[in-house]
């Protein structure tokens, strides 16, 4: 097992994990939630994210959808950017998060 | 009205990381590359029987660079040289480019670059011309025969509608109007298939998609087979269109350009005769989306 890190998600104060070599963005549908996200390529911009606390690794993005203004008040594109620390994020309405409905095991009836 | 343009010729598209995409477009969409110059590689189908129809360049961000147009005869470069002087689109004459002979540069009220030229090395396909099998063996992955259309976004859709209509002689296949009967969207052809070119709403200079036909309906679900089994994002299908009928899966490169799968040949043939089909706004979910009955999240909103 490779290191993980813990990802708290702001403002529901939750947290997932991301294995290392795991984007934030793969972290999160991992956790079986859902975003809005786009290309994965880090070229539409619609996954941008606001880190609030730990480090990242940017990976490689379009400068047209990410500018170095953006980046400096901690703006980072989630499809590319995997933790190098714990993080903590901030999510706006515009990250549309949500969870996904899943099997769920019911527990016994009582006879 | 004499067709003066034989199809969409090539289009560039931009890349983040030029040797992660080549394994890409080599080995999953199955394209060949036949040559490499500076930050420029040039990729064509296996039916195809010019030098290129795809050149892909590293850049520091995804998105079209230019499309261009191929004219029937040396003389239609020339008609179109007449055309664009007399209706005043300012132009410029680009003596030759890479295998490619003269063009024509000038930038469409979408803002896109847009080339016309006649003249490219003819390299014939991956078949003999003589005596021919039907597919060449040892192709990679989806192995698209050709380049298609390109679906590109315009802040004023219509305007730019009508300079392609206008300038260029594009005829109409189908349209999406609003409301009031004004075009949203247009599907826009030079062969006889329902779209050499499409222009949609959104940003100026936007790149939607660029698509490379599949010829039959099994080899829609091959690619789908292929496309997943490479964990490519898939933003949507396989399905179908309303509008044009065709068949399509829509997929990202690893630098998240929209690329299609189009099995519009199985769709239908224009005519010159044929008049343009009108969809309205208020079916958009199913001009779009037939089966789905609804829009995802990322189709309207996402592109580079």
């Amino acid at each position: 097992m490779g290191q993980t890190y813990t990802i708290i998600l702001l403002p529901m104060g939750n947290s997932v994990r991301c294995a290392q070599d795991q984007t934030v963005l793969g972290a999160i549908l991992g956790s079986g939630a859902r975003v809005y996200y786009g290309c994965t390529g880090g070229s539409c911009g619609v996954c941008k994210m606001r880190l609030v606390s730990g480090q990242l690794d940017y990976g490689r993005y379009s400068v047209a959808v990410l500018s170095e203004e953006e980046r400096r008040q901690g703006f980072f594109l989630s499809c590319q950017a995997k933790s190098v620390s714990d993080l903590t994020i901030q999510l706006t309405e515009a990250n549309r998060y949500r969870q996904v409905p899943t099997f769920s095991i019911q527990p016994p009836r009582p006879r | 009205m004499p067709y003066r343009i034989s199809r969409l010729g090539h289009v560039e598209i931009r890349s983040l990381d030029l040797d992660r995409d080549l394994d890409h477009y080599t080995n999953v969409l199955g394209l060949q590359l036949t040559g490499r110059e500076g930050k420029t590689a040039y990729l064509k189908g296996w039916d195809e029987r010019h030098a290129y129809s795809v050149c892909l360049t590293e850049a520091d961000r995804a998105g079209m660079v230019r499309m261009a147009f191929r004219t029937v005869d040396a003389e239609d470069l020339d008609y179109y040289e007449k055309r664009l002087h007399d209706l005043g689109v300012t132009f410029e004459v680009i003596p030759e480019d890479y295998r490619r002979g003269r063009a024509l540069r000038f930038v469409a009220p979408s803002g896109h670059t847009v080339e016309l030229y006649h003249e490219m090395d003819y390299t014939g396909n991956l078949l003999p011309s003589v005596n021919p099998a039907p597919w060449p063996q040892r192709l990679q992955g989806i192995a698209v025969p050709r380049l298609d259309h390109t679906l590109v976004t315009a802040p004023d859709p219509a305007t730019a509608i009508q300079f392609f209509q206008e300038v260029l002689e594009f005829r109409t296949s189908e349209v999406l109007v609003g409301q009031d009967g004004t075009p949203l969207a247009a599907w826009l052809w030079q062969r006889p298939a329902p779209h050499d070119l499409a222009i949609v709403p959104g940003r100026a200079g936007g790149f939607h998609h660029a698509a490379f036909v599949v010829d039959s309906t099994d080899a829609l679900f091959r690619a789908a087979d292929i496309l997943a089994m490479h964990k490519v994002r898939i933003d949507y299908g396989p399905g179908r269109h309303g509008i044009t009928r065709g068949t399509t899966i829509y997929f990202f490169d690893p630098s998240g350009n929209r690329l299609e799968t189009f099995g519009g040949y199985s769709a239908y043939q224009m005519d010159p005769d044929t008049r343009p089909v009108t969809w309205t706004q208020d079916q958009i979910t199913q001009a779009v989306f037939y089966y789905a009955q609804e829009l995802n999240e990322t189709f309207l909103s996402v592109y580079t």
